[in-house]
């Protein structure tokens, strides 16, 4: 089939208006590392196992590998790069990975961090099975899980005590 | 990148339009997490793919005065999530809490688990527990048929290229129900076995009673024998124990890369015991 004009993507990125022609068969992880160079995504298998592509959409963590990019058409796309804290400095949950030792290799860290992120804007004092359960989609090679589950709880602490900002 | 073009309609109507159109076939997206692992690994012959993930016909779960109805495109998050189907469809809303993992609960729709109709889809094997029917379109020309029959296959089914689900609808009736499944782990682990089972019991008598299990057959398993034993019983745990039985005799599971079709009979056994025992023995 001949290509029709390609279609217009027109969203907002970290709180960045977007609007391009982009080629609609571009998943969102394609569009966010190679158009917009928002590399802190990462693609590990590219088939929804691992998690380390996860951003949120509208609130919501999704796979970015298998999420169309035309699907965000109208939506709020936050990726690690948008997690700011106050004053310039790190956003709770990226301070609280530092702190607990939650980083080795880093690979799995912003899809753990948009997971735990998602989880904090619906469920601002989770327990740890839930923290479990939210992040039984992101996959750790190194670090044993334990140091990650610390951290998301210490984030949900300092979150709380500053009124979730 | 993978080779292909999206096309959006913002209506239903324009989703037929896009459909003639699209003159070297085409195919749904809805979540995309079956379709776009299949095109990346080369099974895409389809050089368009028709979004129907955000057209409002195929959204919302609304409680009627007799029915429940959920549209194709509602995602297994929001189905677990909703007060109506915890209400209404417990066997339905427990499978979808134990779908995939969070992001992709959050992606993956009930429309697209039925027309994907792996043999091991846990939201698939609830619809059918749950007596669902799917709301078909073709063209704009609505059908309603048991979502059971659709099933013909692994991955194969009764659906026509340009058929469109657009909801699924159940009566509106109060049961007990449950989903249990057998995976590698508990959380994020396709299904070795899983048993769906819905069940009325009036002063303890079974009055009706929907068995089924996935991953244990080429389609979703329907063990009739094990129903028929239950129904007019006030069960216990020895009719149970031979309901199971009857269970394990009417699967035929394959040895795959998850598991071997021994053990999946044995535990399919156990599965159907414990879905059984948690419909019909609990006390309330
Ligand atoms: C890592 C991983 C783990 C998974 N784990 C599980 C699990 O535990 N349990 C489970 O059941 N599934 C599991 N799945 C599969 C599950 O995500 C899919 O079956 C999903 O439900 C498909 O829905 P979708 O909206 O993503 O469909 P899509 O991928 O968009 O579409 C799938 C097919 O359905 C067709 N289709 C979609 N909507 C409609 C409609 N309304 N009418 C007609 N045709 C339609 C499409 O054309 C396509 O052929 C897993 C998937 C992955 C990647
Ligand atoms: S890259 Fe998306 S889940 Fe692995
Ligand atoms: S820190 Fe290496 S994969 Fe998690």
């Amino acid at each position: 089939m001949k290509k029709t004009a390609a279609p217009m993507l027109k969203c907002v990125v970290n709180g960045v208006k977007v609007s391009r022609a982009i080629d609609s068969g571009l998943t969102l992880s394609d569009f966010l590392r190679g158009e917009l160079h928002l590399t802190g995504t990462k693609t590990g298998c590219n088939q929804g196992e691992c998690g380390a592509c996860v951003v949120v959409v509208d609130g919501k963590a999704v796979n970015s590998c298998l999420y169309m990019a035309v699907q965000a058409n109208g939506k709020k796309v936050i990726t690690i790069e948008g997690l700011k804290g106050k004053n310039g400095d790190p956003h709770p949950l990226v301070q609280a990975f530092a702190d607990e030792g939650a980083v080795q290799c880093g690979f799995c860290t912003p899809g753990m961090i948009m997971s735990a992120y998602a989880l904090l804007l619906a469920n601002p004092a989770p327990s740890r099975a839930e923290i479990k359960q939210a992040l039984s989609g992101n996959i750790c090679r190194c670090t044993g899980y334990e140091m990650i589950f610390s951290a998301v709880e210490k984030a949900a602490g300092l979150l709380r005590g500053r009124g979730g900002k | 990148m993978i080779p292909v073009t999206v096309v959006q309609p913002k209506k239903l109507s324009g989703v037929w339009a896009a459909a003639r159109a699209a003159k070297g076939g085409f195919k749904f997206l809805a979540g995309g997490t079956d379709l776009v692992i299949n095109a990346r690994h080369g099974k895409n012959a389809h050089r368009v793919w028709i979004d129907i993930s955000g057209l409002k016909e195929l959204k919302g779960i609304t409680e009627g005065r007799d029915k429940i109805r959920i549209g194709a495109a509602e995602t297994a998050a929001a189905v677990c999530s909703s007060p109506a189907v915890r209400k209404w469809l417990p066997a339905l809303a427990q499978a979808c809490r134990h779908f995939a993992s969070p992001p992709l609960r959050n992606m993956a729709t009930l429309g697209g688990n039925c027309a994907n109709a792996s043999p091991s889809a846990d939201a698939a094997c609830a619809l059918c527990a749950e007596q669902a029917a799917a709301v078909i379109s073709r063209a704009g020309k609505i059908r309603r048929v048991a979502a059971e029959s659709l099933f013909l296959g692994p991955k194969h089914t009764a659906l026509s290229p340009d058929d469109l689900i657009l909801a699924f609808e159940f009566p509106r009736r109060a049961h007990r129900g449950v989903f249990i499944k057998l995976g590698a782990r508990e959380s994020f682990a396709i299904s070795k076995v899983s048993a769906a089972v819905a069940a009325e019991l009036r002063n303890g008598v079974v009055c009706s009673l929907s068995i089924r299990l996935g991953a244990v057959g080429p389609k979703i398993v329907r063990p009739e024998s094990a129903e028929k034993l239950l129904l007019g019983l006030r069960p216990g745990a020895a009719a149970i124990a031979d309901a199971a039985r009857l269970c394990a005799e009417a699967v035929s599971p394959i040895d795959d890369v998850r598991s071997t079709a021994a053990y999946r009979r044995d535990m399919a056994r156990v599965i159907s015991k414990r879905a059984l025992e948690a419909v019909l023995l609990k006390t309330s």
